[in-house]
C-alpha cells in the first residue's frame, strides 16, 4: 500500500544554506502533526540545534540547545512591563532540572484564591533591614518541632511533659539549653552513623 | 570587422540575441570573488557548446565571469533592500550574452533545480554534476539534501519527534531523519502542591535517563554524568519522602483519620506510666505516698534531657538519611539500567518502594539511639516498631494530609495534568500508585524479590502492539474509546503501520464538566503525530472524539471499514450562501444547513473513508467555517453537543 498522502505540493522552502532555512507547509509528521510552519537553525558544528515552529495541531514551540535570552524594554520606563507572559484560560506551568530564581527590586505575587508554596526540604523567608509579616484571618502551624513552637508552649518537650509532674522551669530550661543538648544529640547520632556506615 | 562594427545597433536584442546554458565551477576558482574581496555578483561559468570540455584546453580559473541578474522581489541592494544570490558549484545556469553575437558579457538569469538523479559527488571534469557543497560550505547536522523537487523525500526538515523516533524512521526512509530537539519525547513532571507526583517525577528521571544512556551508545563518561545527575535529582526529590515519613513518625496520623498517635502521644502517654510504674513501687517498699510521688517526679524529670536529645536528633537524622541516601540510590538506578528497557509504571512502582524501603530502613538505623536513651519511656510499648509504623503510612504519601483550610475548593485541584511530554501532548500519571508501592515496600522489607510476586515486564517489546486511547481530566470517569485506524502502509521491511483517523467511544463515561484530554499512548514509542480532542454532552458524557492530526507509524490493531458519522461544527463562519457546497479531500458529500450566513449543521452522506477526511465548505461569498470529522460505524445519539476543547499546550 502507498505512503500516507501527503500534500507536498503547498510545501514551500527557502533553505539559505545548510545553516537555516524557512519551511512552510511540510506534510512530514511530528508528535503534534504535520508542519505548518518551521523557522530551523543550526551550527556549523550541529552542536546547537534551534527552532521555531507550529504544527497543524496548534503547538507552537521553540526549541534551542543552548540558551534562549528574552530581553525586553531597554528603552522604557521604569513603570513599563518590559515582558508580559499571558496563559489565556489555562495554567503557566515552569520547570527546570536546577533552581527557579527570580531576582528584581521587588516581587509580588498575587492570587485571587491561593498561594501555596511546598518544598521537599526547607522553606527560607528572610526578610532584611524589614519585618516579615504574616497576616490573615487565621493564621496555623502544624510543626512538631522547632523554636516558634518552643516559644508557643507548642514544642516536642512541652507537648510531650504536658500533664506530667514536671515543672515548667525545668522544661524551660531543657529548652533554653537546646543548643548544648544539640551538641550532645550530634555526637550521639555521630556515632550512630559511623556504626551504620 | 569594421563593416560589422558600424552595422551594429549596441542595443540589446537588436544585434541578436543568444541565449546559453552553462555550468558554475568548483569554488575555488573564483579567488578573491567568494573571499570577500569581491566586485557584484558573479560567477564563473562554462558555458555548453562554447567552452571546451577539457580543464587541460581552459582551465577554469580562465574561465569568464558572469553577472547574476536578481529578481525584483529580491532587491539590488538600494535602500537595504538585498537577497542573496544562492547559485552553488555545480548549478547548470541559463543565461544570455549582453553583447549579443560578441558572446563577452555573459549574464546569468536563471538556475535549473537539482533533482534527486543528480549524483553529488565532487567535481571530476567540467559539465559532470557535481555536489554544490563546498569547503566553504560544509554539511551541518542538517540532512544533506541536493535536490529542489517536489517530492516528499526532497530537502527534509528535522521533525519534531524524539530522537529515538528519528533513528527508527531513518531506518525506514533510507535518509537522515534529524530530531528537532534531543528532549522532544522526554516526560516532565509539573509543579503540584496539593499531589504528591514525587513517584511521577521518579518515572520521568529515570525513563530520560534510560533514553539517554541508548542515545549515548556505550560512552562510558557521558553515561556515568547521565547517572549521576539521575541520583542527584532522585535523592532531591527523596526530601519529601524523608520529611513526610518522620513527620509521621513524630506526630503520628490521627489527624489523618489513622491510629498511630506518633512518638510524642506515646512519650506523654508512657510519661504517665513511668510515673505509676515508679510510684507503685516506691509506695510497695515505703508506704510513703510522698516520697512514692517525689520518686515518681524524679523519674519523669530524669527523661526532660534524653527527650530533648531525640527531640534535637530529628532535623540531623532526615539530613543525614538523604546523605546516605546517594549510594543506596546509585545501586538502585545502575540495577535499572543494566536490567530494564522500558521504565513502565510497574517498575517506577517497584523503584520508589525500594527507595522508600531503604529511607525507612537508614531512619530505623539512625533513630535507634536516640530511641535508646527513651527506652524507659517506651518499655510500656513493647509493639512499637518504627519500621513497621513508616511502612505502614506508605499509602498516604498521597494525600495532601491538613492543607486545606475549609474555604479552599479542592476541586479547584482535582483533574490537574502532572506530566507532560516534551514536543506532545499532556500525559496521565498513571493515578495514585501508593497503595501498590505501599506492597512492594512491605515485600522488599521481607526480602521478597516485588516482581516474582507481581510480575512486571520491562523488557524490550518484541511483538508491536497497537496504541490505546486514554482519556483523563475533565472532572469525569469512565471514558473508554478505542482508535480507528487509516492511511495503512506497508513498510519495505513488512511492518504494516498506519495513522489513526478516528475514535469510536466504546464507553461515555460520566460526571465530565470539560471535555477531557485524549491521550494516544503507544508503548512501542514507535507512532507518533496523532492529536485528539473530546467532545461532551450536557450530561457530561463525552459523546465524540475527532482527530486534528492523524499522526503515522502507529502498529495496526483491527481495520474495519469506517464512515463519517457527524461532523462537529467548530466555526460556523460567515457570508455562506445557497452557492455552498461542502466537501472532504477524498471527494466526499455532506448535507448543509445555513442559518444568518453561518454553517450550522453538516450532515455526512454514508462517506466510508480509509484516512482523515479534511472538510472544506466551498462557497464565492463565505469564508471562516471550521469543521470536524467524527468517524465510527453507527450514528451517535448521546445528546446536544455542548462544546469541544484543545488538548491544552
Amino acid at each position: 500500500m502507498a505512503e500516507r498522502k501527503k500534500n507536498v505540493y503547498s510545501r514551500q522552502l527557502i533553505s539559505f544554506n545548510p545553516n537555516f532555512r524557512i519551511d512552510t507547509s511540510n506534510p512530514q509528521m511530528g508528535k503534534t502533526g504535520e508542519d505548518v510552519y518551521k523557522l530551523y537553525g543550526v551550527t556549523d558544528n550541529g552542536e546547537t540545534q534551534s527552532s521555531i515552529s507550529l504544527s497543524s495541531a496548534g503547538s507552537f514551540e521553540i526549541y534551542n540547545d543552548r540558551t534562549i535570552t528574552i530581553c525586553g524594554g531597554t528603552d522604557n520606563n521604569g513603570k513599563e512591563e518590559d515582558i508580559i507572559i499571558i496563559g489565556k484560560n489555562g495554567n503557566v506551568s515552569i520547570s527546570a532540572n536546577g533552581m527557579v530564581r527570580i531576582r528584581a527590586t521587588s516581587i509580588m505575587f498575587e492570587a485571587d484564591e491561593d498561594i501555596q508554596f511546598k518544598a521537599g526540604r526547607n522553606v527560607d523567608i528572610k526578610s532584611g533591614s524589614g519585618r516579615t509579616l504574616l497576616q490573615g484571618t487565621q493564621l496555623d502551624l502544624d510543626a512538631p518541632l522547632g523554636s516558634l513552637m518552643d516559644e508557643l508552649g507548642q514544642g516536642f518537650l512541652q507537648q510531650v511533659f504536658a500533664g506530667s509532674f514536671v515543672g515548667a522551669d525545668v522544661i524551660t530550661g531543657a529548652v533554653g539549653g537546646s543548643g548544648l543538648l544539640s551538641g550532645v544529640a550530634g555526637v550521639v547520632l555521630n556515632k550512630v552513623v559511623s556504626e551504620v556506615t | 570587422m569594421l563593416d560589422q562594427s558600424l552595422l551594429q545597433s549596441h542595443f540589446i536584442g537588436r544585434d541578436g540575441f543568444r541565449w546559453w546554458i552553462g555550468q558554475i565551477p568548483p569554488i575555488g576558482t573564483m579567488g578573491s570573488q567568494v573571499e570577500g574581496g569581491g566586485w557584484g555578483n558573479r560567477f564563473k561559468v562554462r558555458i555548453l557548446g562554447y567552452h571546451p570540455y577539457s580543464e587541460a584546453e581552459l582551465p577554469s580559473e580562465d574561465l569568464p565571469w558572469a553577472q547574476v541578474l536578481i529578481p525584483t522581489t529580491s532587491g539590488s541592494g538600494a535602500a537595504n533592500c538585498a537577497t542573496g544570490v544562492q547559485l552553488q558549484p555545480g548549478d547548470i545556469v541559463l543565461g544570455f550574452f549582453l553583447d549579443g553575437d560578441n558572446a563577452q558579457i555573459p549574464v546569468i538569469l536563471a538556475t535549473f533545480g537539482r533533482t534527486d538523479q543528480v549524483p553529488s559527488a565532487t567535481w571530476k571534469s567540467p559539465f559532470e554534476a557535481f555536489t554544490g557543497y563546498s569547503e566553504l560550505i560544509d554539511k551541518t547536522k542538517l540532512t544533506p539534501s541536493e535536490s529542489n523537487e517536489v517530492k516528499a523525500n526532497s530537502q527534509p526538515s528535522p521533525q519534531n519527534i524524539s530522537p529515538e523516533q528519528a533513528q527508527q524512521l531513518s531506518a525506514r526512509v533510507g535518509y537522515e531523519v534529524i530530531s528537532l530537539n534531543e528532549a522532544i519525547g522526554d516526560v516532565i513532571p509539573l509543579a503540584n502542591t496539593v499531589q504528591n507526583t514525587k513517584v511521577s517525577a521518579i518515572k520521568s528521571v529515570i525513563t530520560n535517563l534510560l533514553k539517554k544512556i541508548k542515545r549515548f551508545q556505550g560512552n562510558i563518561q557521558k553515561t556515568k554524568e547521565s547517572i549521576s545527575a539521575a541520583v542527584d535529582r532522585i535523592v532531591s526529590i527523596s526530601n519529601e519522602f524523608v520529611g513526610s515519613i518522620m513527620k509521621v513518625l513524630i506526630d503520628g496520623n490521627e489527624k489523618e483519620g489513622g491510629s498511630f498517635p506518633g512518638l510524642k502521644g506515646l512519650l506523654k502517654k508512657g510519661l504517665d506510666l513511668l510515673y505509676k510504674l515508679i510510684f507503685g513501687q516506691v509506695l510497695a517498699a515505703t508506704g510513703s505516698e510522698t516520697a512514692a510521688h517525689q520518686a515518681g517526679v524524679k523519674a519523669q524529670e530524669a527523661m526532660v534531657v534524653p527527650v530533648k536529645l531525640l527531640e534535637d536528633a530529628f532535623p540531623c537524622i532526615m539530613g543525614t538519611v538523604i546523605n546516605l541516601l546517594k549510594d543506596t540510590v546509585t545501586d538502585i538506578i545502575s540495577s535499572v539500567v543494566d536490567n530494564v528497557d522500558r521504565f513502565v509504571g510497574c517498575a517506577a512502582e517497584q523503584f520508589t518502594g525500594s527507595l522508600l524501603n531503604s529511607i525507612i530502613g537508614t531512619i530505623e538505623s539512625l533513630i535507634e539511639g536516640p530511641l535508646g536513651a527513651v527506652s524507659n519511656i517506651l518499655q510500656f510499648f513493647s509493639d512499637f516498631n518504627p519500621g513497621n509504623i513508616m511502612r505502614s503510612v506508605v499509602d498516604g504519601l498521597a494525600s495532601v494530609g491538613s492543607a486545606f483550610a475549609c474555604n479552599q475548593n479542592f476541586d479547584n485541584y482535582v483533574g490537574l495534568v502532572n506530566e507532560f511530554i516534551v514536543g506532545g501532548t499532556p500525559a496521565f500519571d498513571g493515578g495514585n500508585p501508593f497503595p501498590n508501592i505501599q506492597s512492594v515496600t512491605n515485600l522488599v522489607n521481607s526480602g521478597v524479590d516485588p516482581n516474582s510476586v507481581v510480575g512486571c515486564f520491562t523488557g524490550a517489546l518484541e511483538i508491536a502492539s497497537p496504541p490505546i486511547i486514554n482519556i483523563f481530566g475533565g472532572s469525569g470517569k469512565g471514558a473508554k474509546a478505542v482508535p480507528i485506524f487509516g492511511n495503512v502502509v506497508t513498510n519495505s521491511n513488512g511492518n504494516i503501520t498506519a495513522s489513526i483517523i478516528g475514535a469510536q467511544v466504546t464507553d461515555p463515561g460520566s460526571g465530565y464538566t470539560f471535555p477531557p484530554f485524549v491521550e494516544v499512548i503507544d508503548d512501542n514509542d514507535q507512532g507518533y503525530g496523532a492529536v485528539a480532542r473530546s467532545v461532551i454532552n450536557d450530561e457530561g458524557k463525552v459523546t465524540a472524539i475527532y482527530f486534528v492530526s492523524e499522526g503515522e507509524n502507529y502498529s495496526v490493531g483491527d481495520i474495519d471499514q469506517y464512515s463519517v458519522i457527524d461532523v462537529v461544527v467548530d466555526d460556523g463562519g460567515n457570508g455562506y450562501g445557497n452557492d455552498t457546497v461542502v466537501t472532504d479531500n477524498l471527494g466526499n458529500s455532506y448535507d448543509i444547513k445555513i442559518i444568518n450566513g453561518r454553517i450550522a449543521e453538516v450532515t455526512p452522506l454514508n462517506n466510508t473513508v480509509d484516512s482523515l477526511p479534511v472538510l472544506t465548505a466551498l462557497s464565492d461569498s463565505g469564508s471562516g467555517a471550521i469543521l470536524r470529522p467524527l468517524l465510527g460505524t453507527s450514528r451517535f445519539t448521546t445528546g446536544e453537543i455542548q462544546t469541544s476543547i484543545d488538548c491544552p499546550i
